[in-house]
């Protein structure tokens, strides 16, 4: 019963499909899931149970179903502008075409490019690679595994948002670090092989080809009007992804060297975003084995905690509601109940860089790290 | 043919130099992963290609790699054909050398068991033994997830008491009863004596490290019980390193375990020196002993800065013992801690 869960990413994405098929105003029936998925996961109640999966394979089919469904959803597009049945002349259904595409795009085809870039053959590694062009970012997985894995929640990782940084910051230096993490790594691996950076086998040319392929596949099979909603539906998806990324690890702090522990992650474990992730919220464990099957990944109710990714994901729009009522009340409690002295010391360090306040004051008779 | 092509194939072999260790790889499975199910020390950090802790040296034999070990290795190592374990996928069997092994390193276990016994230490420690279906080794100071029945979810308990040899399935935890805790008011709720409990470890990274200068130990409430457990195993090795224990409690009900530590003390090689503080003993009692917060007494520690520190319990209290070992001059990276957080204390934190 818990491998049906995930159908949930086979069925959001089918409704967009759908949108396309059906075209005019359904055009918008891909974004519209947006909402309903978001309005259920609040009012649901938390989700903390581990899963029960007696056949793995069952819980793994929706993660290969996605590449299939993202290409019969671009197919679904370009054929219902070739048909006129979806007339981007129209500014809603433009708009609802880039919306709808952007969405799925992202989610929940991230959190699937995850779990399958984590894989070890050859074949789901591919499949994420493709998958993640969707997005924008056919080369995820370079800079997830090299940076991201090696260094979250410090001052190296581009995937940890700092205190006091807003989503909107968080966005572009998030995609600026991981093009040029990426561009580095695979240009360092080659070096140390004893080849050029320049060598065919760097993986940056395959991605720069996949990039143009899909906009170029629009203008071909569609028009350029059609090219252009692809290009816009990758930006968008790709403000997305990090958008959501935003919310993992914002304002976390680890002390270089030190082995990575339960309290490094924030975990939502609302009912809908589990499933539609593919488990991405529930994911400090993937920290400590980056093998581990998705639904094999222990919730820790114990763990730092925040509210419904959605809920943070709207009230992040508007930075100081967010940093108000979430950010800095659950930081405050992380400060208090999870950090270490020397991640007290960091953290205070990073409230006073974000203008925000000491709540934790040194109590210097005993060296204790008090709170007020 | 078709049989030759679809035989199951038998697994491939990995010989470890110089060790003298061999195992079978598990299809699909990594070097690493396949070394550490067979309870091979194979050591390793990050496990996604980028720390180079699990470099070895390919010596025959042929690999596929998932990511380019080159991302995790110097040149130098890479060329001289070096590659990650992490990133090995094995396709025939194999010799490899690899420079040493990690002693500290024991396969996850997920066993099924019963509850055989249930004796109160003090009024709120319950200890707990338990016999599951199979061997569970573990390196004293681990700990283990515990799941029962009636209550939602596992809950992590240390061990108490080193491995047993010839008793491997036998297990033992110190739980204290939480206020509102769900997993130790069942415990403390009834006779749970034949009780179905499933046990899955070890897990945690809290083990005694190596080294020839003394040991502080500095525990709180059932912090107590990984440090007896390390010691106890210590003493079996005829450690000869000097200690200084320091337990704090609130009252002298609290204190537990006093006759073992007492054997502990009798029989140590060297110095070993108990400290028990109480923070809440009245103070018209008869209590003769320190009096205050455990990491109060830091400062009585000799030769702080030569000394590694084990510190076991209430996150205030390790925060606090480990800032002041901190300021006396120990090393960061002689000091190791285990913050025992309970779930009760996270409830209302995170409603919304």
């Amino acid at each position: 019963m818990d491998s049906l869960r995930y159908f949930l990413s086979p069925v959001v994405t089918s409704i967009g499909v759908a949108g396309f098929v059906l075209g005019g105003h359904f055009v918008w029936l891909g974004i519209s899931t947006f909402p309903v998925l978001m309005i259920l996961d609040l009012v649901l109640p938390p989700d903390t149970d581990a899963r029960n999966i007696p056949h793995a394979w069952i819980a793994d089919m929706h993660l290969f179903l996605q590449l299939p469904l993202m290409i019969g959803l671009y197919a679904a597009f370009l054929i219902s502008v070739k048909s006129g049945r979806n007339d981007l002349g129209s500014g809603m259904q433009l708009v609802g075409s880039f919306l709808s595409i952007g969405w799925l795009s992202a989610v929940p085809t991230l959190p699937i490019a995850h779990e399958l870039m984590h894989r070890r053959h050859w074949f789901p590694r591919r499949v994420a690679q493709l998958l993640s062009t969707f997005y924008g970012e056919p080369n995820r997985d370079i800079a997830h595994v090299t940076i991201h894995h090696l260094h979250l929640d410090t001052r190296k990782d581009g995937d940890t948002a700092y205190r006091g940084q807003s989503v909107y910051s968080f966005v572009f230096t998030a995609t600026f670090h991981a093009f040029a993490d990426g561009l580095h790594a695979e240009a360092l691996s080659l070096r140390r092989q004893g080849l050029s950076a320049w060598n065919w086998r760097n993986k940056t040319y395959q991605e720069v080809l996949l990039l143009i392929c899909l906009p170029a596949g629009c203008l071909l099979v569609g028009n350029v009007t059609a090219a252009l909603v692809a290009i816009i539906a990758m930006a968008m998806a790709k403000g997305l992804v990090e958008g959501f990324n935003y919310y993992q690890h914002y304002g976390l702090i680890r002390v270089e060297g030190k082995p990575i522990e339960l309290h490094h992650a924030w975990n939502h474990l609302g009912m809908i975003v589990r499933p539609i992730g593919s488990e991405i919220t529930n994911h400090i464990h993937h920290h400590l084995n980056g093998y581990t099957r998705f639904y094999d990944l222990k919730p820790e109710p114990d763990a730092p905690r925040m509210p419904s990714l959605f809920l943070c994901f709207a009230l992040g729009f508007v930075p100081p509601l967010w940093f108000r009522f979430i950010a800095k009340p659950r930081l405050e409690d992380w400060d208090r109940r999870f950090a270490s002295p020397e991640e007290k010391k960091l953290a205070m360090a990073a409230n006073e860089r974000a203008g925000w306040a000491q709540w934790l004051e040194p109590d210097l008779s005993s060296g204790r790290l008090s709170t007020r | 043919m078709l049989k030759k092509w679809f035989k199951k194939k038998d697994p491939f072999k990995v010989i470890v130099a110089p060790h003298d260790r061999q195992f079978a790889v598990t299809a699909g499975h990594t070097l690493l992963e396949s070394a550490l199910a067979a309870g091979l020390g194979f050591p390793h950090d990050c496990r996604v290609g980028t720390c180079g802790s699990c470099r070895y040296r390919l010596v025959e034999g042929k690999i596929s790699e998932l990511n380019s070990s080159a991302m995790g290795l110097s040149a130098e190592d890479f060329q001289n054909g070096y590659r990650l374990g992490c990133q090995t996928i094995v396709r025939s069997d194999l010799k490899v050398w690899l420079p040493e092994l990690d002693e500290n390193t024991v396969p996850l276990a997920v066993l099924n068991g019963e509850i055989r016994g249930a004796s109160l230490l003090t009024e709120n420690i319950i200890e707990l033994c338990i016999v599951v279906d199979g061997p569970m080794n573990f390196v004293p100071g681990q700990y283990a997830d515990l799941e029962v029945e009636a209550v939602l979810g596992s809950r992590s308990y240390s061990f108490a008491a080193p491995p047993l040899v010839g008793h491997e399935d036998s297990l033992c935890f110190h739980v204290r009863h939480v206020p509102g805790g769900k997993f130790s008011g069942w415990l403390f709720g009834g006779s749970r004596i034949g009780a179905k409990i499933k046990v899955s470890g070890p897990r945690g990274r809290f083990h005694m490290h190596g080294g020839d200068g003394p040991v502080v130990c500095i525990g709180g409430g059932t912090g107590l019980a990984p440090l007896k457990c390390i010691l106890e195993a210590a003493l079996k090795t005829r450690l000869k390193r000097p200690v200084s224990f320091l337990y704090g409690a609130r009252t002298q009900s609290d204190l537990y375990c006093l006759q073992d530590i007492d054997t502990l003390s009798h029989q140590w090689p060297v110095p070993f020196t108990f400290i028990p503080v109480l923070s809440n003993e009245p103070l018209d009692s008869a209590w003769t002993g320190r009096r205050g917060f455990v990491s109060d007494y830091v400062e009585e520690v000799q030769d702080i800065k030569n000394s590694q520190a084990y510190l076991c319990g209430p996150p205030p209290m390790v925060d606090a013992a480990e800032t002041l070992l901190r300021r006396y001059g120990m090393p960061a990276d002689a000091i190791f801690a285990d913050r025992f957080f309970d779930r009760s204390m996270s409830a209302s934190q995170n409603q919304i």
